[in-house]
């Protein structure tokens, strides 16, 4: 009974870290845009995040070390501090661009200035994570994300061409009006795979499974969390595609604010199922910033070799806490500018693709060392996928950035 | 001392090449002339925008959404329709496609005022109909000039 | 330390300080090591000067800029033994490796509720 709890709550926790403004905007408006061709990039890019999200949390519960500590003993301080600064940046950025949506979500619901309404998220932030366990967090966040599941049942309402939507679970190119949509395909294609295997979710599940004293014989239960929690955030993510194809590319709207993706549920659901939608988001945003903020200070911590770690008194790891207070505040003032959230998590997200070569190489290596892993090695499923990963996202970091230039930011 | 000082300009230089570089590549795609792919990018906005604005008002009238709701978010694509106009304004385009700008600039004002309208409780309905009524022509703009860039 | 031989680069360098009371002291950022065929361990430095050191020029003088030269080096007869981290003879306090003496505690520690849990 006992276990089935701790799955079903590590299942939320796993689902919760996969929702955020990027990639919820960027499905829909690639659903908008293409139909529903990007189906298959869903699949694709879940397989990979449980690849070496079961990788993460498996070598953490083996070896007792989190990534970051892998990444400076297999590749050495220079090399490590590089991906570092770059985790560093992905994250603030990240963080940043969730504030702004939690900021713009606090709006749509209860009006007010939107500056005013980024302060009242940053004390929200700064107050529950502070005050908060790391396990109350990720259950409060994980319970309520899952308000976002109206997408999912919005989708099933909406008329939809269910032998067009299994076609585009295959890789396919859509029918496109001239041949620069192709490139802007290809860039949603990077960009969507890209921010389905954003590096935090790997780094933030590895150092959840510290904080939560994972030792060898909680391999299984890894997988099984990896597996199922991870298959229903696929489930949401092609729900929202599918609202994008079969809601939106009728009427010729393509979504580029949050707000506009409520609509779908809004027309389903009527009221409540904006409401239900608008709160969905909040979480998934609000989880998405507290999951970057504490990434970026657990990762500092164990490359620094500080002490680390929720589960102490503050005062006692006080380094620790004084970076995911200072990542919160810095992003905070990121967004202060004046910036479009949506257009902050979009760099952030190229940026990440050019990095995530750089997180999951050192990871692979070290689940594939049976000196350190002894009987939980790699087996060969978990090996040849993680090379094809790392070869496919070396192939998409190339890519990423002449794409990004040529397509002017994905929109032709 | 004097190889690692070396290094160290060497290093310094590299970098600050790479920076001035982007610099001026930032800066020259700010200020040279829209081509037509770009202009439809803009015009693929507004057109969305107008088509949201319509169902907005439409989901409005049948009590699916909140008025704290339709008023916020009217006002964030409000903003965006206002920038965007801003930016067809001051800036250029190729010759070529000086018809198109001037269609453009037009266009974008009327989406300006239909959104203006939008939030004002007597004018809603007749404003709604008028941004949807804007997202055929727009379309037709877009497409045209996507033909252009293909050229 | 009753160890003959040891693999530097795998076993010392980038490994995880703790002290005797098992808390956490930071990372072996360099090693001094002496002698010319028959190489000896004399100890292990730790700080921003020492692994900025293994930076690229523009990059290690940036560094030492923002993050400061400091350079705490500890003797290799205070060494207890070696696992897969570090462990010390002596309390981090003794080495000046403890966080709750820096600027940090000093923040952090006005909060409410830093103490509890």
């Amino acid at each position: 009974m006992k276990k089935a709890l701790e799955i079903f709550l590590g299942i939320l926790t796993a689902m919760g870290g996969f929702v955020e403004i990027g990639e919820l905007v960027f499905s829909v408006d690639g659903g908008a845009k293409f139909g529903y061709s990007l189906l298959w990039v869903v699949i694709v890019g879940t397989v990979g995040i449980m690849t070496y999200g079961e990788m993460s949390g498996r070598i953490a519960a083996v070896t007792s070390q989190p990534v970051f500590f892998l990444i400076r003993q297999r590749a050495g301080y220079a090399a490590g501090l590089t991906t570092l600064l770059a985790a560093l940046a992905v994250s603030l950025l990240t963080c940043a661009a969730e504030i702004g949506g939690v900021a713009i979500i606090l709006k749509l619901l209860f009006g007010g200035n939107y500056f005013l309404l980024v302060i009242i998220a940053l004390v929200f932030f700064l107050t529950v994570v502070w005050f908060l366990s790391f396990q109350a967090i990720e259950r409060v966040f994980g319970l309520l994300g899952l308000l976002i599941l109206v997408f999912v049942a919005a989708a099933f309402y909406l008329d939809n061409n269910w032998s067009q939507i299994a076609s585009g679970f295959v890789p396919n190119l859509p029918a496109v009006e001239t041949s620069k949509d192709y490139l802007v395909y290809f860039y949603f294609v990077v960009a969507l795979l890209s921010s389905l295997m954003l590096p935090y979710e790997t780094y933030f599940y590895a150092a959840g499974a510290l904080e939560d004293g994972w030792n060898p014989s909680d391999v299984n239960l890894n997988r099984v969390i990896v597996i199922i929690g991870f298959a229903f955030g696929a489930l949401l993510a092609v729900a929202l595609v599918v609202v994008g194809a079969s809601y939106f590319k009728p009427m010729l709207i393509e979504p580029q604010l949050p707000g506009t993706v409520a609509l779908a549920p809004a027309s389903v659901f009527g009221k409540v199922g904006l409401i239900l939608g608008l709160l969905g988001m909040f979480f998934a945003f609000g989880g998405a910033a507290i999951e970057n903020a504490l990434s970026g200070a657990y990762n500092t911590a164990h490359f620094l070799g500080w002490t680390w770690g929720k589960f102490r008194p503050p005062k006692d790891a006080p380094r620790f806490h004084l970076a995911w207070i200072l990542i919160f505040l810095i992003a905070t003032l990121v967004i202060l500018t004046g910036v479009d959230p949506v257009q902050v998590v979009e760099y952030s997200v190229i940026f990440s693709v050019v990095i995530l070569p750089l997180t999951y190489a050192p990871m692979l290596s070290v689940a594939n060392d049976p000196d350190e892993m002894g009987p939980h090695v790699n087996g060969i499923l978990a090996k040849s996928l993680g090379w094809f990963y790392l070869i496919l996202l070396s192939i998409a970091a190339v890519a990423a950035l002449p794409l990004l230039v040529i397509t002017n930011g994905g929109k032709g | 001392m004097r190889t690692r000082d070396r290094n160290f300009w060497i290093q310094t230089a590299v970098i600050a090449a790479v920076i001035a570089s982007l610099v001026a590549v930032f800066a020259y795609s700010e200020t040279k002339p829209l081509k037509a792919d770009e202009l439809a990018v803009q015009i693929a906005d507004l057109r969305s925008l107008c088509s949201s604005g319509k169902k907005m008002f439409e989901q409005k009238a049948s009590g699916e959404l909140t008025d704290a709701f339709f008023a916020n978010q009217i006002e964030l694509m409000h903003d965006n329709v206002t920038s965007l106009r801003e930016d067809l304004d001051t800036s250029n385009a190729e010759p070529n496609l000086r018809n198109a700008l001037g269609r453009s600039r037009e266009l974008a004002a009327r989406v300006d005022v239909a959104f203006y309208r939008l939030s004002e409780n007597g004018l809603s309905e007749q404003a709604a109909v008028e941004a949807g009524g804007l997202v055929e022509p727009l379309k037709q703009l877009e497409d045209q000039l996507k033909q252009e860039a293909e050229k | 330390m009753s160890r003959h031989y040891l693999d530097l680069s795998r076993e010392l360098l980038d490994r995880q300080i703790v002290d005797s009371n098992h808390m956490l002291c930071g990372k072996v950022d360099d090693i001094e090591i002496e002698g010319k065929e028959a190489l000896r361990v004399v100890a292990i430095l730790v700080g921003n000067r020492a692994a900025s050191g293994r930076l690229p020029e523009l990059a290690k003088r940036v560094s030492r800029g923002l993050f400061g030269s400091q350079l705490i080096r500890i003797p290799w007869k205070e060494v207890d033994v070696i696992t897969h981290q570090v462990k010390l003879k002596s309390p981090a306090a003794e080495f000046g490796l403890d966080e709750r003496k820096g600027f940090a505690f000093k923040i952090v520690s006005l909060l409410p509720g830093s103490w509890k849990k």
